[in-house]
């Protein structure tokens, strides 16, 4: 009887253990008030970079909207994490400038910028670093640090971290309108850190401590959807001119992608940037709750403005289709050096949908997709915007350039190899160079390389003269630690750079670095750029090691002397250069000379032709083709 | 040589005239964060927001620290303390902002009790935050936690059975709450107020704790020192106050380097950390030669910073700087005395 006794009691605790958790279950997400809107409206509006143009772009953007802002209080949000020299963690400044203006163009009746830094407790440390701080001063617009503003508790509408309220920020519970202004970015904890999971800087750090560690204990994704449930934004402005990819949020690498989005709606907002970054929004877990209650996720329920989302899907197709194709050339793992060994391991494997159906998929298929949230992301997206944009570039440039050297370029470029080109000298190795910074619109750092060259020579070496000079006249402020001074003199303000250290230094966008003729160096030094090449990091002694700021497109030419060894040859995309044919060096001097007579093109094309086998049969054989 | 020793004479009224006017800026600047502190006050029963009207507890003791640090105001009441004391809980802590619902909150809390022993208080009035604070355990206090962080959760570096103090309850310990906290239990230590074996478990955890989770090359952050394999930065005024709370421990080389890391941050654009850096970097002066003018020239730049003080949001910063600005500062927060 007790026996039996026991197993009831045992039992209906069980089942009423089982209930009350269904019951919780269903009240943080099965009773949840379907907020979504019956069409969000999304605008990627096109800025290649953070000039002047801005504040026009912005205004032409938010008027697609039409929103009303006449009497209304705008918080704009943007996303300061902390300052790091040469990455691009923050939501940059001068579009937060041009998005304070063209609202206050609108007719916002007043605009403040707020935001609570979650890791750096000096909130106006890392707005004077980042640049706001002169930005906001130079438009008179206030800022708020969010962190230290008098907070109120507000009830929670959701309840996925089990917290029944939240203590939030006075001064973003009485704007009317809430502006996330995130920085495109992927996460090595949530996947992506867009409008959503920029909402984590409205939490108050002085309730909740630096990091807002409550929220982080709750879960990361549990935690995105309470705030955004408790404090909805009502516009987004993400910052994806120059986003960030790899180990984001802090040590990611930058990435061009020369994009604004606009929108309003939060989640909506969200799946377009996760797919302009090459990334199923489906695969990132808050992103997929979210698009059932929060907002709008499918295709069908948002309203595409500005540049259609389609044009850029099928451009990374034709993308995923060349990375196939560099298989072929041994350069298939794309993997990213700026990553550690253990985030690499968990790279995202994206599983773009092809079809409606498999971009929506139903319960079983999204249980499966919830996996662990990886580290390590990269942003499928693109040096060059398209093959046939970089084709163009070079035609403006006026370089000639066939099929295979266009892919085998476009291909490094995707997945930052090295380009490696063998041939004779003048068939146009270096001008290739040229003609990819002009494409990339940046400049080249150029090593030259000849017998002997040394370190000094090509990464840089400290300034003696310097240092004795900082020593004579900064006697007074040196002090007598010995420790102290040795570590003053030897930093990068007494360092003088060569092309290699300049080319991993080049900020804000990569320069193209080329190493001429590097059949001419040893061994040696052929050795030391392999750590270049693959980690794109030096190694210093007693600087330590630096690493890139951008990774440089690197072109390194051989006029086939001696062989390049092996190890070198397996990190580059290799490509043989020949001398052009009779018509390619028609078509060159066409481009070229003033003349338009076709047939004079061709004379002196033959001509060249001829003098130039004459000079090839008469040469050497080539060591390296042995 | 007559005339080089002239020329040397001549220098020397130039340079006492230069550091006569420095002080003197340092000084008028300190007299205008004190007029701006006495302005901000909150009406009854007192206290200090940090920027808007809402009690703060932060900002509420280092204002009290700030005003009576002064030699006139040096008598300390009870009526003085009377809008700290009004902020504390029944469980003897703090909660960060006082609007009777928030949680206690372990900075505020051994911020509070760290001043009310700095202004001589009543021990009656800190004995019992004392305790609690002993006895405040973050969640890797508990075995199931350090097991899930060794098994699990192993992304950012660091070991779960050095813990020290968290900034609220059901979370774990960071670098600037334990520090606040050591440097509070050190004082009350010093001063005869508490002592025990749980107290003295606790100041060697977290201590080990605040060794644990410097940066590789010194300083702290919030406390994560690697993650995912990669350092991340050491931030200022973290750096400031786990130093100051490892002042008895100087002699430890990641001790030595921090100390170097944060002199060379003097150049940093605001107030707040610049105010940290002189208030920490205080407590080693007599221990390193290269302090004390770094300092000077540290409280320089921070009278150029404050110069507005009406324009500085935070009051807590404007409290800082005032204490910072003050060469032989009494109520040094960071400074506990062997």
């Amino acid at each position: 009887m007790n026996a039996r006794m026991n197993r009831r009691i045992f039992g209906g605790s069980l089942l009423a253990g089982t209930g009350a958790l269904a019951v919780r279950r269903l009240c943080s997400t099965g009773c949840l008030r379907d907020r979504r809107k019956s069409r969000s409206r999304v605008a990627i509006l096109h800025a290649e970079s953070y000039d002047g143009t801005l504040d026009r772009t912005l205004i032409e953007g938010l008027r697609l909207f039409d929103l009303s802002l006449r009497g209304k209080t705008v918080l704009l949000k943007p996303n300061l994490v902390e300052y790091i020299p040469g990455t691009e963690v923050n939501t940059d400044h001068r579009l937060v400038g041009a998005a304070a203006s063209a609202f206050l163009a609108l007719g916002a009746k007043s605009i403040l910028v707020g935001e609570g830094p979650g890791h750096q407790r000096d909130t106006f440390l890392v707005l004077a670093e980042s640049g706001l701080e002169k930005e906001l001063l130079s438009r008179r617009i206030r800022f708020v640090d969010l962190n230290r503003d008098d907070i109120r508790q507000v009830p929670l509408p959701t309840s996925f971290t089990g917290l029944d309220s939240l203590w939030l920020p006075r001064t973003v519970l009485t704007s009317d309108v809430v502006v996330s202004m995130p920085k495109v970015k992927t996460h090595h904890w949530a996947g992506v850190t867009l409008s959503m999971k920029n909402l984590f800087g409205v939490v108050p750090g002085v309730a909740y401590g630096w990091p807002k560690n409550l929220l982080h204990c709750k879960g990361i994704d549990r935690s995105i959807l309470d705030i955004n449930a408790a404090v909805p934004a009502h516009f987004v402005i993400a910052d994806g001119i120059i986003g960030m990819e790899g180990n984001g949020p802090l040590h990611g690498s930058p990435r061009s992608l020369g994009r604004i989005v606009l929108a309003d709606d939060p989640v909506a907002a969200d799946f377009v940037c996760t797919r302009l970054m090459g990334l199923n929004p489906l695969r990132v877990n808050y992103l997929a709750q979210a698009s059932e209650f929060l907002g709008n996720g499918t295709p069908d329920r948002i309203v595409q403005l500005g540049e259609p989302l389609s044009a850029l899907r099928s451009h990374s197709r034709s993308c995923q289709s060349l990375l196939t194709c560099a298989l072929r050339f041994g350069t298939g793992n794309s993997e990213n050096p700026c990553l550690t060994p253990a985030s690499r391991s968990l790279k995202f494997r994206e599983s773009r949908p092809t079809s409606p159906a498999a971009a929506h998929p139903g319960p079983a298929f999204r249980r499966k997709s919830h996996l662990p949230v990886e580290s390590g992301l990269r942003m499928k997206t693109n040096v060059f915007p398209s093959i046939d944009d970089l084709r163009q570039k070079f035609q403006e440039a006026k370089y000639i350039v066939d099929e295979v050297t266009l892919s085998q370029v476009y291909v490094a470029g995707e997945l930052k190899k090295p380009v490696l080109i063998e041939g004779p000298p003048g068939c146009g190795k270096t001008e290739l160079a040229k003609a990819l910074a002009f494409a990339l619109d940046t400049v080249v750092e150029r090593l030259q390389c000849y017998p002997g060259i040394n370190e000094e020579k090509a990464i840089g070496k400290f300034d003696t003269a310097l240092q004795k000079l900082c020593l004579e006249t900064q006697a007074d402020q040196l002090g007598t630690d010995w420790e102290y001074i040795r570590g003053r003199l030897h930093t990068m303000d007494f360092f003088v750079q060569g092309p290699i250290m300049r080319g991993l230094q080049h900020s804000p966008r990569p320069c193209v670095l080329l190493i001429d003729e590097v059949d001419k160096v040893d061994e040696e030094f052929e050795s030391m750029l392999l750590e270049v090449l693959s980690e794109w990091q030096l190694s210093i002694p007693r600087l330590g090691t630096v690493p890139h700021k951008t990774i440089p497109f690197v072109i390194l030419t051989s006029n086939e002397v001696r062989r390049i060894g092996d190890p070198l040859r397996r990190r580059c995309a290799y490509f043989r250069a020949e001398f052009p044919t009779v018509e390619r060096e028609a078509e060159i001097l066409k481009t070229r000379s003033r003349t338009g007579s076709g047939g004079l093109q061709r004379q002196i094309a033959g001509l060249w032709e001829r003098a130039s086998l004459r000079s090839r049969c008469t040469s050497p054989t080539n060591p390296a083709r042995r | 040589m007559k005339g080089r020793r002239d020329g040397g004479s001549r220098r020397k009224p130039r340079s006492m005239i230069r550091s006569l006017a420095v002080l003197e800026t340092q000084r008028l600047a300190r007299c205008r964060l004190l007029a701006e502190l006495r302005y901000r006050r909150l009406p009854r029963p007192g206290g200090w927001s940090h920027s808007g009207a809402q009690f703060g507890t932060e900002p509420t003791s280092l204002a009290l620290l700030a005003l009576h640090s002064s030699s006139s105001d040096s008598t300390v009441t009870r009526k003085d303390l009377e809008p700290l004391l009004a902020g504390q809980r029944p469980n003897g802590l703090w909660p960060a902002v006082g609007d009777g619902a928030a949680d206690v909150n372990v900075w505020a809390s051994a911020i509070a009790v760290n001043t009310l022993m700095v202004l001589g208080a009543a021990p009656e009035t800190i004995i019992a935050p004392l305790d609690r604070l002993i006895h405040t355990r973050p969640l890797e206090a508990s075995w199931l936690v350090r097991l899930r962080f060794r098994l699990s959760d192993r992304q950012v570096r660091f070991d779960p059975a050095r813990y020290g103090w968290s900034w609220v309850p059901d979370t774990v310990s960071w670098v600037v709450p334990t520090s606040m906290a050591l440097i509070a239990l050190e004082r009350a230590k010093r001063q005869g107020l508490i002592r025990g074996s749980e107290l003295q478990k606790r100041l060697c955890l977290g201590v080990e704790m605040l060794l644990d989770r410097a940066c590789p090359g010194g300083g702290w952050n919030a406390g994560n020192a690697v993650v995912y394999g990669v350092p991340l930065r050491p931030h200022i005024d973290p750096t400031a106050i786990a130093l100051a709370a490892l002042r008895f421990h100087h002699s430890l080389p990641i001790v030595r380097d921090s100390l170097t890391w944060i002199l060379n941050r003097i150049d940093c654009p605001s107030a707040y950390s610049l105010a940290w850096v002189i208030l920490s970097g205080a407590a080693y002066k007599d221990l390193r030669p290269d302090v004390s003018p770094a300092l000077d020239m540290a409280r320089d730049r921070l009278a150029a910073l404050v110069d507005d003080p009406g324009a500085i949001q935070d009051t807590s910063t404007i409290a800082l700087a005032a204490l910072a600005l003050e060469p032989e500062a009494s109520n040094n927060p960071l400074e506990v005395r062997a």
